[in-house]
């Protein structure tokens, strides 16, 4: 490991001790725990996960619908859907343009920034593009090229807490009108 | 303690083999990969954030989310990364409701001694010469030098959680060096 200066050696050592935690605080942790549904493993077909065999499909046919609008504004598009309840979820459709990208994740609040929850596909002039139901809310997302580079989304409003030094942009996804 | 008299805790079950168990049906599986990362997420949570409330808050957090979404985890990256990547965001929207009710506070003219950090978390750890130092830090510095020094992950794990380019942290965690050797240096602190 690269080594901090010999000055601020006992600085460090102290902050590598392991703090005590509370007793409270992992009391709380496992209430949380145990109120929390059980993880349900996600199975891959073909080594893609049931979501993105789901997104594919939507995606081609809003791809189809939108495909003038995609390459003028490669953005995440939220189409016109009806949508009742709070509980109500709407395709959002992620595009970006990367033809020099191998790779593209995107990840956000919505999956627990989990580069492999949400890859996108690629499509012709290296258009790539994910299709995800969302319920109704204000997220913070990013792309992930390459599994090392973080892109903002260009044609969507920057997050504002870009402060810790990672591009990500704001999707706001609104209940349809009825 | 139960879960170790399952023998669950032994070094040799690895981090994925605990993931299938939880995955296989034994919750409990996951209350030892409780045990063997909630304090090293506590430290780092604590040092960034400089409140153990709120530090307590983002860990607990990020080990539900992590459970939530355990069945999209991959063994292709080390769970600790995994989860640093979700603690790293966690943390992250701590700070800033910190950062707010520390303003809100100002602005009504609470009188709030020392740093921006307001509450000394877990009483004792560090000393508080230390923790106002890193409080004067940043928030990018303090990340990557904690990420770095303290959890002591590559640049390019790094990377992979907070975002920045690898060019980047290093300069962070340089420019954090730096402020630290001029405000901690040469006399030992707390130790």
């Amino acid at each position: 490991m690269e080594r901090e200066p010999n000055e601020l050696t006992p600085v460090f050592r102290q902050l590598r001790g392991m703090p005590g935690g509370s007793a409270a605080a992992r009391a709380r942790l496992e209430r949380a725990l145990a109120g929390t549904p059980p993880p349900v493993r996600t199975r891959r077909v073909l080594g893609l996960p049931p979501l993105s065999w789901a997104a594919g499909l939507i995606g081609l046919f809003l791809l189809g619908a939108l495909v003038e609008r995609r390459v003028v504004q490669p953005s995440a598009v939220a189409p016109p859907a009806t949508v009742s309840g709070e509980t109500a979820t709407r395709p959002v459709q992620f595009v970006l343009v990367a033809s020099d990208a191998q790779s593209v994740s995107l990840v956000g609040d919505f999956n627990d920034w989990d580069p492999s929850a949400s890859p996108l596909e690629r499509g012709e002039g290296g258009v790539w593009s994910v299709v995800l139901p969302l319920r109704t809310g204000q997220f913070t997302y990013s792309f992930l090229v390459d599994g090392r580079e973080w892109r903002a989304d260009p044609a969507a409003l920057r997050a504002a807490g870009e402060d810790f030094g990672r591009p990500s942009s704001v999707l706001l996804v609104a209940r349809a009108e009825t | 303690m139960a879960v170790a008299q399952r023998g669950l805790r032994s070094v040799e079950v690895t981090d994925g083999e605990l993931v299938e168990r939880v995955l296989g049906g034994d919750p409990d599986a996951f209350n030892a990969l409780v045990d063997r990362h909630y304090l090293p997420c506590l430290r780092f949570a604590d040092r960034l954030i400089g409140n153990s409330a709120d530090a307590e808050e983002a860990v607990q957090d990020t080990f539900v989310r992590a459970y939530r979404a355990l069945g999209r985890y991959r063994d292709r990256q080390r769970l600790r990364s995994w989860l640093f990547r979700i603690l790293v965001n966690r943390c992250r929207t701590q700070a800033r409701r910190a950062e707010r009710r520390f303003r809100l506070d100002h602005a009504a003219g609470e009188r709030m001694s020392g740093s921006v950090m307001p509450a000394p978390a877990f009483e004792g750890e560090l000393n508080p010469a230390l923790r106002s130092a890193l409080a004067s830090l940043p928030a990018v510095q303090r990340e990557a030098l904690l990420l770095k020094h303290v959890e002591e992950l590559s640049y390019e794990e790094m990377a992979a959680i907070t975002g920045a380019r690898v060019s980047a942290l290093k300069m962070r965690v340089k420019r954090a060096l730096e402020t630290l050797s001029r405000t901690l240096g040469p006399e030992p602190h707390g130790t």
